[in-house]
């Protein structure tokens, strides 16, 4: 049997291989692998031969079956290649169809991204009203009301009292009336200062405000959370300086610049040849903004920033005008 | 402010270069934020912080230079006895509001010989941007610039009986600042008056009557102190402010009033050759109680996460004027009287420690995690908003943002009700006067200034807060709204097409598909659409947002010359309707028999009303529904036309016989043939 097999082999490729066209490559198809064929019929006779030597012939069997379903795979692909004549091949240097796929705006992407660094610190995304009181926006994170300190807080007022928010800081105030610490949150939201439009500003933009307040929180933890942050936002290389610097709710509390994402801190016209650029504020909690919010034991303690999201946008894709992102220009969009 | 690099050093003898100095200047919190070289001179421009009002003259900033440089303060010193003579008369003052002013101190001094100054005190104050006037006006300004302490200088004979009452303005009394403009007071301002009218604006601005000018004999130096919000109040309301009012606003160290006159006293005397009595006039709270604060060591190490040691707080505090006892458990600082404005609690001097100690020099750590968990009504939200961005950014929108303050006419324009809008009591200007209560005046700006600059296809969304007042309250609440007009993007392949209204149902019935919103759309009305072009977005019944063809009259008035689609979506009903929850619909494996219809209705009848019928007719049969054409030309009679259907058989637990499925179709011509009076082809 082993001989018929093989002859039935030998024959059924010389024929695969003289076939033309597809009609006659499934002739032969029919003629050996059909219900009927050949292979069939050598195959329903190995049931009656001896024991030992039923196993050796199904494998040879099954195998020569395999080579003959994969011989003429080959053909076939073979016959429709044959079939497209020369003079019909395709430009494929034509382009491709156009697709259009929209895009978010830097603003978005800036917004999701940095609220995105901070949750995966756990820290909570929270959100707070645009329309907000001016105890919250002011008093509560100890800006009296006549005092100079409020002057880098020019407001638009709704009536007396109510005020669209100046930063994203009173959210810091709703949130630590309600909840018990610990805790850390990031703030993201539109503010509005009545500044004239020009390159650098804007009377309205985005803040993302962050805080955390636990047992034990200090100076150096915020440190440590603002450097992995800007190492995520603007990769591993950058370094960070603290500067002491003035805020009414936090004490101590401080500046922070990156070293120059252009330059790498050499000096660039980007930092204005400082290597520097000023990115956020920090500091820790001002006791005054605690006790606002009845939180009286001492043993928390914690840090709060602030950054303007625009400002960071604008360094990160290299924009050089605030404008640019309300204008709605879709060539810009296009570009993020 | 303006601080002299070589002024400075008269107080510091450092060799520090100016670089280095602003350097390490910005470093402890008093940023140099410019440094301009001027005849060998450098000029820092530094950003005081408003809590630093000890750091607004030549001697604060040196005060912190000598700290830095650990070179020793060296103060300037005078001697006013040999100008004492007997034959100068002594003030007099009547001190009416010590509450808003806690000490007024002033000197007479007789026979001095108004005349320009010399020149290095020209230099000094031109240094610092001051324009010279005369030798005594500018002596009171090199003090201001040296000391942080204002003066003011009266010609004293122009003084109406030689008086000075320190009092509050009546209403609608006037003073003509030595500006020349004429000021109207108000019964709250403070103001220096002599017997009968206001000479000066306290802490603010003087009288031009009273002005120190070439005829001058005998000046009044004053040298006062002044309640830092009257002064900031009364500045405000004038809109008047000066190198005086900004200090007094900060508020000043009153102790060293008396050295500030002193020796801006011997100044004139030497420089304009006048003479003094050797008492003054002092009234009000002289002395001021030291202020003490208890510092524990352990809190200073616990809040700045850095191994300070005691012997690191003492010598830190030291060189800027602290004055530290006891080393166990809690220490007393003596605050010293030019910082009393700024440092008040524990937590201040923690603040001066680390400035000092340097914030470079605190580690830095990662705190124990604080895992915090957002609200869940807030995490859906967050979910639905993103996946709402990314879904139209896959379907060709490109996200806005535009501006939430808009002009109320932008709102009238559209025809919606202006109403309910939110007024901004100060704003910058009408253009930004109203909070917008929708986002088609974003929408239709950024739709022309797209097609202004040659990109006329476009297809946008915002997804942004609106604001409206509803019941007396003030309300936000996000929005989204989607517009695009113009061509589909075509090629060489695929001719562009003109978008229209069905493009953006396409779009909506697809991105709500994504958020598991079923929608259906019904006619609708809304003033800023075409009547006969709005429809209303549903789902169960609920509306969930408006689409339709923005009116060509709101086009007209805001110069688009092209058709617009638009759509707002509500998002409260979105919200509360999406399923973000996936779970598998089983997949029916049983085949599946196209069948089409054609037929030709009247053109009111609605296909939704025809798909409707097909679909009730055969309901567990039919899969799908599918319009394939519409055509109008011959054959299809006027005024009708030709509708081909396509509609999807499968049974969800069984194989269609043949037959089933061609008396469903009967059955479907039947009815449209007796509900329609369509013709069936």
């Amino acid at each position: 049997m082993k001989e018929e097999l093989d002859n039935t082999k030998e024959a059924a490729l010389s024929e695969i291989k003289n076939a033309r066209t597809k009609d006659e490559l499934e002739n032969v198809r029919i003629k050996y692998l059909g219900r009927k064929g050949e292979m069939a019929g050598i195959i329903s006779r190995i049931p009656s031969m001896p024991q030992e030597e039923k196993p050796t012939m199904g494998r040879l069997a099954n195998e020569i079956k395999q080579l003959l379903i994969e011989e003429i795979a080959k053909k076939k692909n073979e016959i429709i290649q044959l079939k497209v004549p020369p003079a019909e091949r395709m430009d494929l240097t034509m382009p491709g169809y156009s697709f259009q796929i929209g895009h978010i705006h830097p603003i978005t992407r800036a917004l999701n991204e940095i609220c995105e660094i901070f949750t995966r610190m756990g820290f909570a995304v929270v959100e707070g009203p645009e329309i907000e009181t001016e105890y919250n926006n002011f008093e509560a994170l100890n800006i009296p009301l006549e005092h100079p300190s409020r002057d880098i807080f020019d407001t638009f007022y709704i009536r007396d009292n109510l005020l669209l928010r100046s930063h994203t800081s009173p959210v810091q105030i709703r949130y630590m009336k309600k909840h018990s610490p610990p805790f850390a949150i990031v703030v993201p939201g539109k503010v509005f200062r009545p500044d004239a439009v020009d390159a650098s500003h804007s009377f309205m933009f985005h803040q993302v405000e962050g805080l955390m307040i636990a047992e034990g929180i200090s100076f150096a933890h915020l440190k440590g959370v603002l450097l992995d942050f800007g190492r995520q936002l603007f990769g591993e290389e950058i370094r960070l300086r603290f500067r002491p610097h003035f805020f009414p709710f936090t004490e101590p509390s401080a500046e922070v610049d990156v070293s120059c994402i252009i330059c790498k801190g050499k000096g660039c016209r980007v930092c204005s040849q400082k290597g520097w650029l000023e990115i956020l504020g920090a500091g820790m909690v001002d006791p005054a903004v605690f006790k606002a919010v009845n939180l009286t034991d001492e043993k928390f303690t914690g840090f709060a920033f602030g950054m303007g999201v625009e400002r960071i946008a604008m360094l990160k894709y290299g924009i050089n005008d605030i404008r640019l992102f309300f204008e709605n220009d879709v060539r810009f969009l296009e570009q993020f | 402010m303006k601080i002299s690099y070589e002024w400075l050093r008269e107080y510091v003898p450092t060799k520090i270069k100016a670089k280095n100095l602003a350097q390490k200047l910005t470093m402890n919190g008093l940023e140099v934020t410019s440094i301009e070289e001027k005849a060998g001179d450098f000029i820092f421009g530094i950003e005081v912080t408003p809590n630093r009002s000890d750091c607004l003259c030549h001697v604060g900033i040196a005060r912190e230079a000598s700290a830095i440089t650990k070179k020793r303060l060296k103060l300037p010193s005078f001697n006013l006895a040999p100008y004492f003579a007997k034959g100068v008369p002594i003030p007099e003052v009547v001190l009416r509001k010590a509450k808003l002013c806690p000490r007024y101190t002033a000197r007479l001094i007789a026979d001095v010989k108004v005349a320009p100054s010399p020149k290095w005190l020209i230099k000094r104050i031109e240094s610092v941007g001051v324009r010279p006037v005369n030798n005594i006006v500018d002596i009171t300004n090199f003090i201001l610039h040296e000391t942080g302490q204002p003066l003011h200088a009266f010609d004293y004979d122009k003084l109406i009986a030689n008086k000075i009452i320190i009092r509050l303005a009546k209403d609608g009394e006037e003073i003509t600042t030595i500006d020349g403009t004429k000021v109207r007071l108000k019964g709250d301002i403070l103001v220096i008056a002599d017997a009968k009218t206001p000479v000066a604006i306290a802490g603010i601005m003087g009288g031009l009557n009273t002005e120190v000018g070439p005829s001058t004999k005998r000046i009044l130096l004053e040298a006062a102190c002044f309640d830092p919000t009257s002064i900031r109040r009364s500045s405000r309301y004038l809109g008047l402010s000066s190198d005086s009012s900004y200090r007094f606003e900060r508020g000043i160290d009153s102790s060293k009033i008396i050295d500030a006159s002193d020796r801006a006293t011997c100044l004139i005397c030497e420089i304009a050759k006048g003479k003094t009595h050797r008492e003054k006039v002092d009234v009000g709270k002289k002395e001021i109680k030291t202020r003490v604060i208890n510092l524990r060591p352990h809190k200073v190490k616990l809040l700045l996460g850095a191994k300070i040691s005691n012997s690191d707080i003492k010598s830190g505090l030291a060189p800027i004027g602290f004055k530290v006892s006891g080393a166990k458990g809690t220490m007393k600082v003596v605050v010293p009287s030019f910082r009393r404005a700024d440092i008040k609690r524990e937590a201040d001097l923690i603040e001066e420690i680390a400035r000092i100690y340097g914030y470079d020099n605190i580690p830095t750590k990662l705190p124990r995690v604080v895992i915090t968990e957002e609200a869940p009504s807030f995490k859906r939200r967050k979910r639905i908003t993103n996946l709402v961005r990314k879904a139209l950014a896959g379907l060709g929108f490109d996200e806005i943002l535009t501006y939430s303050l808009i002009s109320k006419n932008d709102i009238r324009k559209l025809n919606v009700p202006d109403i309910n809008t939110i007024s901004i009591r100060n704003p910058l200007s009408d253009q930004q006067g109203v909070m917008r209560n929708t986002l088609l005046p974003g929408m239709l700006g950024a739709i022309n200034y797209n097609i202004n600059t040659g990109n006329p296809d476009i297809k946008l969304f915002e997804f942004s807060n609106i604001y409206f007042r509803q019941d007396g309250d003030y309300q936000e609440s996000p929005s989204l709204a989607l517009a695009l007009c113009g061509n589909t993007a075509g090629d060489w392949k695929r001719k562009p097409q003109r978008t229209d209204i069905f493009y953006l149902k396409g779009i909506l019935k697809t991105l709500f598909e994504k958020l598991g919103i079923d929608i259906y759309f019904e006619e609708s009305q809304h003033p800023s659409f075409e009547p006969d072009g709005t429809m209303a977005i549903l789902v169960d019944n609920k509306m969930l947002g408006i689409v339709g063809v923005v009116k060509t009259e709101i086009l007209a008035k805001t110069d688009i010359k092209t058709q617009v689609f638009a759509a707002e979506i509500n998002t409260r009903v979105l919200f509360e309707n999406a399923r973000l929850e996936k779970f598998l619909k089983t997949i029916i494996r049983y085949p599946i028999s196209e069948r089409d219809v054609s037929m030709s209705v009247n053109n009111d009848i609605p296909f939704e009303s025809i798909n409707r019928a097909i679909k009730d007719t055969a309901r567990f049969i039919i899969k799908e529904v599918r319009l394939v054409e519409e055509y109008k030309a011959r054959p299809v009679p006027e005024g009708q036309r030709g509708l081909l259907v396509r509609i999807t058989y499968q049974s969800k637990d069984r194989t269609l016989k043949e037959q089933e499925i061609e008396t469903a179709q009967d059955l479907i011509r039947k009815k449209l043939t007796q509900e329609f009076n369509a013709a069936i082809r």
